[in-house]
Protein backbone atom coordinates (compact mmCIF):
# COMPACT_ATOMS: atom_id res chain seq x y z
CA UNK A 1 0.00 0.00 0.00
CA UNK A 2 1.38 3.27 -1.17
CA UNK A 3 0.53 5.64 1.35
CA UNK A 4 2.36 8.60 0.06
CA UNK A 5 1.36 9.19 -3.55
CA UNK A 6 0.39 12.58 -3.81
CA UNK A 7 -3.76 12.63 -4.76
CA UNK A 8 -3.26 16.68 -4.53
CA UNK A 9 -1.77 18.73 -7.48
CA UNK A 10 1.10 20.60 -6.71
CA UNK A 11 4.32 22.28 -6.69
CA UNK A 12 7.17 20.59 -6.30
CA UNK A 13 7.57 21.80 -2.49
CA UNK A 14 11.09 21.65 0.18
CA UNK A 15 12.04 19.33 2.47
CA UNK A 16 9.69 18.12 5.01
CA UNK A 17 10.79 20.85 8.43
CA UNK A 18 10.32 18.69 10.91
CA UNK A 19 10.64 14.93 9.25
CA UNK A 20 9.08 12.31 10.72
CA UNK A 21 9.94 8.74 10.02
CA UNK A 22 7.78 5.66 10.02
CA UNK A 23 9.97 3.35 12.11
CA UNK A 24 10.13 6.78 14.57
CA UNK A 25 6.18 6.37 14.53
CA UNK A 26 5.78 2.66 14.42
CA UNK A 27 8.07 3.34 17.94
CA UNK A 28 5.91 5.46 19.62
CA UNK A 29 2.41 3.81 18.90
CA UNK A 30 4.40 0.85 20.73
CA UNK A 31 3.86 3.04 24.28
CA UNK A 32 0.24 3.74 23.95
CA UNK A 33 -1.94 1.95 26.26
CA UNK A 34 -3.07 -1.00 24.68
CA UNK A 35 -6.85 -1.98 23.90
CA UNK A 36 -8.21 -4.13 26.06
CA UNK A 37 -7.79 -7.64 24.97
CA UNK A 38 -11.67 -8.29 24.71
CA UNK A 39 -11.76 -5.90 22.15
CA UNK A 40 -8.42 -6.90 20.56
CA UNK A 41 -10.11 -10.29 19.77
CA UNK A 42 -13.51 -8.20 18.65
CA UNK A 43 -11.06 -6.25 16.13
CA UNK A 44 -9.83 -10.44 15.07
CA UNK A 45 -13.12 -11.36 14.65
CA UNK A 46 -14.30 -8.85 12.52
CA UNK A 47 -15.97 -10.11 9.12
CA UNK A 48 -16.27 -14.02 11.50
CA UNK A 49 -20.60 -14.53 11.40
CA UNK A 50 -19.94 -17.41 13.97
CA UNK A 51 -18.50 -16.04 17.05
CA UNK A 52 -20.44 -18.22 20.13
CA UNK A 53 -23.23 -14.66 21.58
CA UNK A 54 -22.66 -16.17 24.85
CA UNK A 55 -19.26 -16.30 24.87
CA UNK A 56 -18.58 -12.87 23.42
CA UNK A 57 -21.07 -11.28 26.34
CA UNK A 58 -18.90 -13.03 28.89
CA UNK A 59 -15.75 -11.67 27.61
CA UNK A 60 -17.21 -8.25 27.39
CA UNK A 61 -18.54 -8.44 30.74
CA UNK A 62 -15.41 -8.90 32.31
CA UNK A 63 -14.67 -5.48 31.66
CA UNK A 64 -16.47 -3.52 33.80
CA UNK A 65 -15.63 -0.27 32.26
CA UNK A 66 -16.41 -1.23 29.26
CA UNK A 67 -19.71 -2.74 29.91
CA UNK A 68 -20.43 0.94 31.41
CA UNK A 69 -19.95 2.26 28.31
CA UNK A 70 -21.61 0.46 26.18
CA UNK A 71 -25.14 0.43 28.13
CA UNK A 72 -24.64 3.95 28.37
CA UNK A 73 -24.50 4.04 24.19
CA UNK A 74 -26.93 1.49 24.11
CA UNK A 75 -29.47 2.96 26.19
CA UNK A 76 -29.01 6.64 24.57
CA UNK A 77 -31.05 7.73 21.25
CA UNK A 78 -29.20 5.99 19.29
CA UNK A 79 -30.10 2.45 19.31
CA UNK A 80 -33.90 3.82 20.42
CA UNK A 81 -33.97 1.73 23.17
CA UNK A 82 -33.94 4.15 26.43
CA UNK A 83 -33.39 2.72 29.58
CA UNK A 84 -34.52 -0.87 28.24
CA UNK A 85 -30.76 -2.44 28.72
CA UNK A 86 -29.42 -3.22 31.83
CA UNK A 87 -27.38 -6.00 31.64
CA UNK A 88 -24.55 -6.90 28.54
CA UNK A 89 -26.50 -9.96 27.76
CA UNK A 90 -29.44 -7.66 26.68
CA UNK A 91 -26.78 -5.87 24.58
CA UNK A 92 -26.23 -8.63 22.39
CA UNK A 93 -29.56 -10.14 22.38
CA UNK A 94 -31.26 -6.90 21.44
CA UNK A 95 -28.88 -5.43 18.93
CA UNK A 96 -27.14 -8.44 17.41
CA UNK A 97 -23.63 -9.85 17.14
CA UNK A 98 -22.27 -7.08 14.33
CA UNK A 99 -23.38 -3.93 16.35
CA UNK A 100 -22.58 -5.64 19.76
CA UNK A 101 -18.99 -5.61 18.10
CA UNK A 102 -18.97 -2.47 16.50
CA UNK A 103 -20.48 -0.51 19.21
CA UNK A 104 -17.31 -2.00 21.77
CA UNK A 105 -14.37 -1.48 19.42
CA UNK A 106 -16.10 2.24 18.81
CA UNK A 107 -16.70 2.57 22.68
CA UNK A 108 -12.89 1.30 23.47
CA UNK A 109 -10.87 2.93 19.90
CA UNK A 110 -13.01 6.47 21.18
CA UNK A 111 -11.61 5.89 24.98
CA UNK A 112 -8.39 5.13 24.05
CA UNK A 113 -7.26 8.62 23.04
CA UNK A 114 -7.47 10.81 26.18
CA UNK A 115 -8.31 14.54 25.55
CA UNK A 116 -6.19 15.50 28.60
CA UNK A 117 -3.26 14.99 25.90
CA UNK A 118 -5.03 17.91 24.63
CA UNK A 119 -2.64 20.20 21.50
CA UNK A 120 -3.72 23.92 21.54
CA UNK A 121 -5.65 24.09 18.96
CA UNK A 122 -7.05 20.61 18.16
CA UNK A 123 -10.55 20.48 18.54
CA UNK A 124 -10.87 16.54 19.92
CA UNK A 125 -14.51 17.17 19.37
CA UNK A 126 -14.79 18.52 15.61
CA UNK A 127 -12.41 15.26 15.06
CA UNK A 128 -15.06 12.67 16.51
CA UNK A 129 -17.67 13.98 14.99
CA UNK A 130 -16.28 14.32 11.70
CA UNK A 131 -14.82 10.70 12.08
CA UNK A 132 -18.74 9.43 12.84
CA UNK A 133 -20.22 11.25 10.48
CA UNK A 134 -17.88 9.56 7.94
CA UNK A 135 -18.66 6.31 9.82
CA UNK A 136 -22.16 7.01 9.04
CA UNK A 137 -22.12 7.87 5.93
CA UNK A 138 -19.99 4.80 4.81
CA UNK A 139 -22.24 2.58 6.53
CA UNK A 140 -25.13 4.36 4.64
CA UNK A 141 -22.88 3.61 1.41
CA UNK A 142 -22.14 0.11 2.01
CA UNK A 143 -25.43 -0.78 2.38
CA UNK A 144 -26.69 0.00 -0.88
CA UNK A 145 -23.75 -1.24 -2.43
CA UNK A 146 -23.92 -4.83 -0.60
CA UNK A 147 -20.76 -4.05 0.90
CA UNK A 148 -20.31 -5.05 5.12
CA UNK A 149 -22.01 -2.32 6.80
CA UNK A 150 -20.22 -3.55 10.04
CA UNK A 151 -16.43 -2.84 8.34
CA UNK A 152 -17.95 0.21 6.58
CA UNK A 153 -18.55 2.51 10.01
CA UNK A 154 -15.29 0.87 11.73
CA UNK A 155 -13.10 2.01 8.91
CA UNK A 156 -15.22 5.45 8.41
CA UNK A 157 -14.60 5.83 11.92
CA UNK A 158 -11.00 5.27 12.20
CA UNK A 159 -10.15 6.96 9.05
CA UNK A 160 -8.01 9.73 10.45
CA UNK A 161 -7.08 7.93 13.74
CA UNK A 162 -3.36 8.77 13.00
CA UNK A 163 -3.75 12.79 13.65
CA UNK A 164 -4.61 11.45 17.58
CA UNK A 165 -1.16 9.82 17.36
CA UNK A 166 0.35 13.12 16.46
CA UNK A 167 -1.65 14.53 19.30
CA UNK A 168 -0.31 11.67 21.76
CA UNK A 169 3.53 11.38 20.45
CA UNK A 170 4.35 14.13 18.73
CA UNK A 171 2.29 17.24 19.99
CA UNK A 172 5.16 19.73 19.00
CA UNK A 173 4.92 18.35 15.08
CA UNK A 174 1.66 18.62 14.96
CA UNK A 175 1.70 22.59 16.33
CA UNK A 176 3.61 23.03 13.01
CA UNK A 177 1.37 21.18 11.17
CA UNK A 178 -1.50 23.49 12.40
CA UNK A 179 0.48 26.37 12.51
CA UNK A 180 1.93 25.89 8.16
CA UNK A 181 -1.97 25.41 7.89
CA UNK A 182 -2.55 28.76 9.38
CA UNK A 183 0.00 30.48 7.17
CA UNK A 184 -0.59 28.30 4.15
CA UNK A 185 -4.45 28.11 2.02
CA UNK A 186 -4.58 23.90 1.96
CA UNK A 187 -5.96 21.17 3.06
CA UNK A 188 -4.54 19.05 6.73
CA UNK A 189 -2.79 16.14 4.21
CA UNK A 190 -0.98 18.75 2.08
CA UNK A 191 -0.06 21.04 5.26
CA UNK A 192 1.25 17.31 7.26
CA UNK A 193 3.34 16.17 4.12
CA UNK A 194 4.89 19.63 3.39
CA UNK A 195 5.91 19.89 7.06
CA UNK A 196 6.28 16.25 8.59
CA UNK A 197 7.01 14.13 5.57
CA UNK A 198 4.28 11.69 5.88
CA UNK A 199 0.83 12.04 6.50
CA UNK A 200 -2.45 10.90 9.22
CA UNK A 201 -3.35 8.20 6.70
CA UNK A 202 0.31 6.55 7.04
CA UNK A 203 0.48 6.77 10.67
CA UNK A 204 -3.36 5.66 10.61
CA UNK A 205 -2.14 2.31 8.91
CA UNK A 206 0.89 1.67 11.57
CA UNK A 207 -1.81 2.20 14.55
CA UNK A 208 -4.38 -0.02 12.35
CA UNK A 209 -1.57 -2.97 11.81
CA UNK A 210 -0.66 -2.06 15.70
CA UNK A 211 -3.99 -3.08 16.55
CA UNK A 212 -4.08 -5.95 13.87
CA UNK A 213 -7.54 -4.74 12.25
CA UNK A 214 -8.17 -7.12 9.27
CA UNK A 215 -6.09 -5.59 6.03
CA UNK A 216 -9.32 -4.49 4.53
CA UNK A 217 -9.68 -1.42 7.26
CA UNK A 218 -6.26 -1.40 7.49
CA UNK A 219 -6.16 -0.50 3.68
CA UNK A 220 -8.59 2.05 4.11
CA UNK A 221 -7.15 4.05 6.30
CA UNK A 222 -3.89 4.05 4.12
CA UNK A 223 -4.96 4.60 1.28
CA UNK A 224 -8.54 6.64 1.76
CA UNK A 225 -6.59 9.86 0.05
CA UNK A 226 -4.74 8.02 -2.65
CA UNK A 227 -6.59 6.46 -4.56
CA UNK A 228 -5.38 7.02 -7.84
CA UNK A 229 -2.03 5.54 -6.20
CA UNK A 230 -2.72 2.42 -5.36
CA UNK A 231 -4.96 -0.49 -5.93
CA UNK A 232 -7.79 -0.41 -3.75
CA UNK A 233 -11.19 -2.46 -2.60
CA UNK A 234 -14.68 -0.85 -2.92
CA UNK A 235 -14.84 -0.17 0.85
CA UNK A 236 -12.23 2.00 0.37
CA UNK A 237 -13.83 4.01 -2.02
CA UNK A 238 -16.30 4.21 0.17
CA UNK A 239 -14.12 5.31 3.20
CA UNK A 240 -13.25 7.78 0.70
CA UNK A 241 -17.02 9.30 -0.72
CA UNK A 242 -18.06 9.06 3.00
CA UNK A 243 -14.82 11.81 4.43
CA UNK A 244 -15.68 13.82 1.53
CA UNK A 245 -19.45 14.25 1.82
CA UNK A 246 -19.20 14.43 5.80
CA UNK A 247 -16.81 17.54 4.94
CA UNK A 248 -19.44 18.34 2.53
CA UNK A 249 -22.27 18.38 5.51
CA UNK A 250 -20.14 20.28 7.68
CA UNK A 251 -20.91 17.12 10.01
CA UNK A 252 -17.89 18.28 12.79
CA UNK A 253 -19.14 21.78 13.74
CA UNK A 254 -15.70 22.72 14.74
CA UNK A 255 -13.47 25.04 12.69
CA UNK A 256 -13.65 25.15 8.60
CA UNK A 257 -14.52 21.53 7.50
CA UNK A 258 -12.79 22.15 3.63
CA UNK A 259 -13.99 19.38 1.25
CA UNK A 260 -10.90 17.23 0.45
CA UNK A 261 -9.87 16.65 -3.56
CA UNK A 262 -12.61 14.12 -4.58
CA UNK A 263 -11.62 10.78 -6.58
CA UNK A 264 -13.54 11.10 -9.79
CA UNK A 265 -13.42 7.50 -11.12
CA UNK A 266 -14.28 6.36 -7.54
CA UNK A 267 -17.40 8.82 -7.51
CA UNK A 268 -18.49 7.37 -11.33
CA UNK A 269 -17.76 3.59 -10.09
CA UNK A 270 -20.96 3.72 -6.95
CA UNK A 271 -23.12 3.67 -10.04
CA UNK A 272 -25.81 5.82 -7.19
CA UNK A 273 -27.74 8.53 -8.19
CA UNK A 274 -28.69 11.81 -7.17
CA UNK A 275 -31.92 10.08 -5.07
CA UNK A 276 -29.58 7.91 -3.18
CA UNK A 277 -27.30 10.66 -2.38
CA UNK A 278 -30.33 12.78 -1.24
CA UNK A 279 -31.58 9.75 1.10
CA UNK A 280 -27.80 9.38 2.58
CA UNK A 281 -27.73 12.70 3.11
CA UNK A 282 -30.36 13.02 5.29
CA UNK A 283 -30.56 9.34 6.42
CA UNK A 284 -27.08 10.52 7.76
CA UNK A 285 -27.64 13.79 9.40
CA UNK A 286 -30.95 12.05 11.04
CA UNK A 287 -28.78 9.38 13.00
CA UNK A 288 -25.77 11.98 13.60
CA UNK A 289 -26.43 13.54 16.95
CA UNK A 290 -27.35 10.76 18.41
CA UNK A 291 -24.35 8.65 17.56
CA UNK A 292 -22.25 11.26 18.87
CA UNK A 293 -23.53 10.47 22.19
CA UNK A 294 -21.75 7.08 21.70
CA UNK A 295 -18.67 9.75 22.01
CA UNK A 296 -18.96 11.68 24.94
CA UNK A 297 -20.33 8.34 27.17
CA UNK B 1 -27.05 26.99 -9.76
CA UNK B 2 -29.47 29.21 -11.52
CA UNK B 3 -31.77 30.85 -9.28
CA UNK B 4 -35.22 30.01 -10.87
CA UNK B 5 -36.16 33.98 -9.33
CA UNK B 6 -33.98 35.41 -11.40
CA UNK B 7 -36.46 34.49 -14.59
CA UNK B 8 -39.30 36.89 -11.95
CA UNK B 9 -37.09 40.28 -12.26
CA UNK B 10 -39.41 42.61 -14.09
CA UNK B 11 -37.47 45.59 -15.41
CA UNK B 12 -35.29 44.92 -12.26
CA UNK B 13 -37.75 45.25 -9.78
CA UNK B 14 -37.99 41.90 -7.88
CA UNK B 15 -40.56 41.85 -4.82
CA UNK B 16 -39.21 41.62 -1.18
CA UNK B 17 -39.58 37.78 -1.33
CA UNK B 18 -38.14 37.18 -4.40
CA UNK B 19 -35.42 39.34 -3.62
CA UNK B 20 -34.55 37.32 0.12
CA UNK B 21 -34.75 34.42 -1.73
CA UNK B 22 -32.24 34.92 -4.15
CA UNK B 23 -29.89 36.49 -1.70
CA UNK B 24 -30.36 33.27 0.18
CA UNK B 25 -29.44 30.68 -2.85
CA UNK B 26 -26.84 33.27 -3.12
CA UNK B 27 -25.41 33.23 0.39
CA UNK B 28 -25.73 29.72 0.03
CA UNK B 29 -24.02 28.89 -3.06
CA UNK B 30 -21.03 31.40 -1.87
CA UNK B 31 -20.82 29.12 1.30
CA UNK B 32 -20.41 25.82 -1.07
CA UNK B 33 -17.63 27.54 -3.19
CA UNK B 34 -15.87 28.24 0.23
CA UNK B 35 -16.33 25.30 1.39
CA UNK B 36 -15.23 23.29 -1.52
CA UNK B 37 -12.71 25.62 -2.47
CA UNK B 38 -9.82 23.01 -2.70
CA UNK B 39 -11.87 20.25 -3.79
CA UNK B 40 -10.83 20.29 -7.72
CA UNK B 41 -13.11 21.30 -10.14
CA UNK B 42 -13.73 18.22 -11.89
CA UNK B 43 -17.68 17.35 -13.31
CA UNK B 44 -17.67 15.08 -9.75
CA UNK B 45 -17.09 17.21 -7.75
CA UNK B 46 -19.17 19.90 -9.19
CA UNK B 47 -22.03 17.52 -9.22
CA UNK B 48 -21.47 17.11 -5.70
CA UNK B 49 -21.64 20.32 -4.74
CA UNK B 50 -24.94 21.22 -6.71
CA UNK B 51 -26.90 18.12 -4.60
CA UNK B 52 -25.61 19.43 -1.21
CA UNK B 53 -26.74 22.64 -2.49
CA UNK B 54 -30.04 21.29 -3.64
CA UNK B 55 -30.26 19.25 -0.32
CA UNK B 56 -29.67 22.29 2.21
CA UNK B 57 -31.58 24.45 0.08
CA UNK B 58 -34.35 21.46 0.61
CA UNK B 59 -34.38 21.65 4.20
CA UNK B 60 -35.32 25.41 4.16
CA UNK B 61 -38.13 25.02 2.30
Amino acid sequence: MNTHSETTPREPSPAPTMALELPQVVGQIGTLPSLPAVIMELIQSLGDENIDTHQLAKKIGSDQALVAKMLRVANSSFYGLQGKVTSIQDVVVVLGLRSVRTLAMAAAVTGSFSSRNAVPGFDFSSFWRHSMGTALCARALARRLKLSEENAFTAGLLHDIGRLVLVACFPAHLTAVMAYRNTHDCLWLDAERAVIGIDHAGIGEALTAHWKFPSSIRESVACHHALDACEHSPLTGVVHVADVIAHALELSRGAPSLVPLLCGGVWDSLTLVEKDFQAIFGEVETQFEGACQMLST
Amino acid sequence: MNSASDEQKIDGIMPDDVASESAAREQLEQQLKELFRLAGDSAQTRQLMQMVFDYRWGQRE
